[in-house]
């Protein structure tokens, strides 16, 4: 028997002969009896190989943790940039944004992102209800929508009663609406612009990482010069042109013009008129009068004429006139019925 | 051989003058019945396994070509367009179509290829517990003819699996959710805890 293992160790076994060349010189008695594997030896390979198997799972669970990690990094993106478009698109479609104290509408959101349509026809509210996260979602934040739904056009449904949904979980924060550009009272004469917005979304991931995304969005109207929300709101439009809209070339009582810039938009939109279908000419004429010392107060601000004409192929036209303060230098976006 | 080998060593330590150590095939026999009896124990489990990870890739290929349909929607249909993608996943069938309504209101080959979800999983019975419609416009969000769904939620499982896996997609801003039915439960959780 101890001739067939000493024969199978010395033919075929190398890995003991290496172990056993390993320890030859702290068991130098055995040696030369020595055909097999000691207890010690054994315990030691287990230990050497357990540190290997160790180090090399460690690996392996980094690059797994590391995989899962960026594949939540990647799906925190992807949702933020589905409701980031989302509400670039409403806001677009907007006249009027603010971020007031309390939710105005009944859905009675927390932190209020108010939307407003044209003509007010719609309004929809961003905001944060009392229970986060709601059943099937991840805090610490969910961000919710209220506001008419979709129909399977693309477009709002007015026709529906107002749903307030989850739009996005994992939020690590409240108020993601940062800064507001031209909101406020619109008798403020520098909101005469459109309305824009900031907002930053601080995501967190399940190891409590945030990471910010930030985007912006900009309504292509504003109230003051959305005709359909003059209209709701009481229409301060003249029929009849003021004098000093007249013609933006001529000298006005009590001062030169020193400069006139004019900016014009057309559109054209599909009207039913009498049961026939046609279509209107909307042309938008701006006249942008400088400052006249001798009437304006701040040398800052300068007048602005709006020249509305709706145009009819069967000669019907519509002309309306406004009159509004403007900063010097505002730019106007074009404006769109 | 190694127990009374042990044995030996532990309880009469004279007789450690007589032990000469274990060969190389005591320790393959030993290795031998270990691989066995993991074997054994793993064979019973890795159907389950296989299912599992079959599922998970079915469930892979669903969100990415929901994604893609999305995508496409997001980048080549304007605000003002009537146009719209549709995508049907049949349950009987396990294929995922997508369309355009109004057909080549875009260029259809923007859209993503017919996949079946058993053919790319590898899970040959694969089942979708029903038929689903996914609609996407202009700024890839999706849209559904009854607008009260809140969302839409596909389930697949196997029967040789215990696992069911839900995705999800979320109206109107198209949120992509992957959640798993877990034992006791009936609704799907996306909360991957």
């Amino acid at each position: 028997m101890k001739v067939s293992r000493r024969q199978n160790c010395n033919r075929s076994a190398w890995p003991s002969l290496l172990l056993r060349e390993l320890f030859k010189s702290s068991r130098p008695g055995l040696r030369a009896r020595e055909s097999g594997l000691s207890l010690i030896e054994l315990l030691v390979a287990m230990i050497i190989s357990l540190i290997v198997i160790h180090a090399m799972a460690h690996i392996m669970v980094s690059e797994l943790q590391l995989a899962r990690s960026f594949e939540e990094h990647s799906n925190l993106k992807d949702a933020t940039v589905r409701v980031a478009a989302m509400m670039q698109k409403e806001i677009s479609l907007a006249s009027d944004l603010s971020v007031p104290a309390t939710d105005p509408t009944s859905c009675g959101l927390n932190d209020p992102l108010v939307i407003v349509g044209p003509r007010k026809l719609w309004t929809i509210v961003y905001g944060f209800a009392a229970q986060n996260p709601p059943p099937g979602w991840v805090g610490p934040m969910t961000l919710f929508r209220c506001g008419p739904p979709y129909n399977d056009q693309g477009n709002l449904d007015l026709s529906k009663s107002v749903k307030t949904v989850v739009v996005l979980d994992k939020l690590a924060q409240v108020s993601p609406w940062d800064t507001v550009i031209n909101s406020g009272d619109l008798a403020n004469l520098s909101n005469s612009l459109s309305r824009g917005i900031r907002i930053q979304f601080n995501m967190q991931s399940t190891n409590g990482q945030t990471k910010p995304y930030i985007f912006g969005a900009r309504s292509a109207i504003n109230p003051l010069y959305a005709f359909g929300d003059q209209v709701a709101n009481g229409s301060t439009f003249l029929t009849t042109a003021p004098s000093v809209c007249d013609d933006a070339t001529a000298t006005r009582a009590g001062g030169d013009i020193l400069n006139t810039i004019c900016y014009q938009t057309m559109t054209t939109h599909q009207i039913i008129y009498n049961n026939t279908a046609e279509t209107e000419t909307d042309k938008r004429q701006h006249f942008y009068i400088a400052p006249n010392p001798g009437t304006v107060s701040s040398p800052s601000l300068a007048l602005h004429c709006l020249r509305i004409s709706f145009i009819c192929p069967t000669s019907r036209v519509l002309t309306l006139f406004k009159v509004h303060p403007v900063q010097l230098g505002h730019v106007l976006a074009p404006v769109v019925m | 051989m190694v127990h009374a080998e042990m044995k030996k060593l532990l309880l009469f330590p004279d007789a450690r003058q007589e032990w000469i150590g274990y060969t190389l095939i005591e320790l393959l026999m030993v290795v031998v019945l270990i691989s066995v009896l993991g074997g054994t124990f793993l064979s019973t489990q890795s159907s389950s396994f296989v299912s599992y990870g079959k599922l998970r890739l079915a469930a892979a290929e669903l969100s990415g070509t929901i994604a893609r349909a999305r995508d496409t929607a997001a980048k080549n249909i304007s605000v003002d367009a009537t146009c719209s993608i549709v995508q049907t996943v049949d349950s009987t069938t396990t294929n995922v179509t997508t369309a355009l309504l109004p057909a080549n209101c875009i260029s259809s080959s923007l859209l993503p290829n017919a996949i079946n979800l058993r053919d790319r999983s590898g899970a040959s019975s694969l089942v979708v517990d029903q038929t689903t419609v996914f609609t996407f416009q202009s700024e890839g969000m999706s849209t559904n003819a009854d607008t009260s769904l809140t969302d839409q939620t596909i389930r697949l499982s196997d029967p040789r699996s215990t696992t069911v896996i839900c995705v999800n997609l979320t109206i109107p801003a198209s949120i992509i959710r992957l959640g798993l039915i877990k034992a006791g439960s009936t609704t799907c959780d996306y909360t991957g805890k």
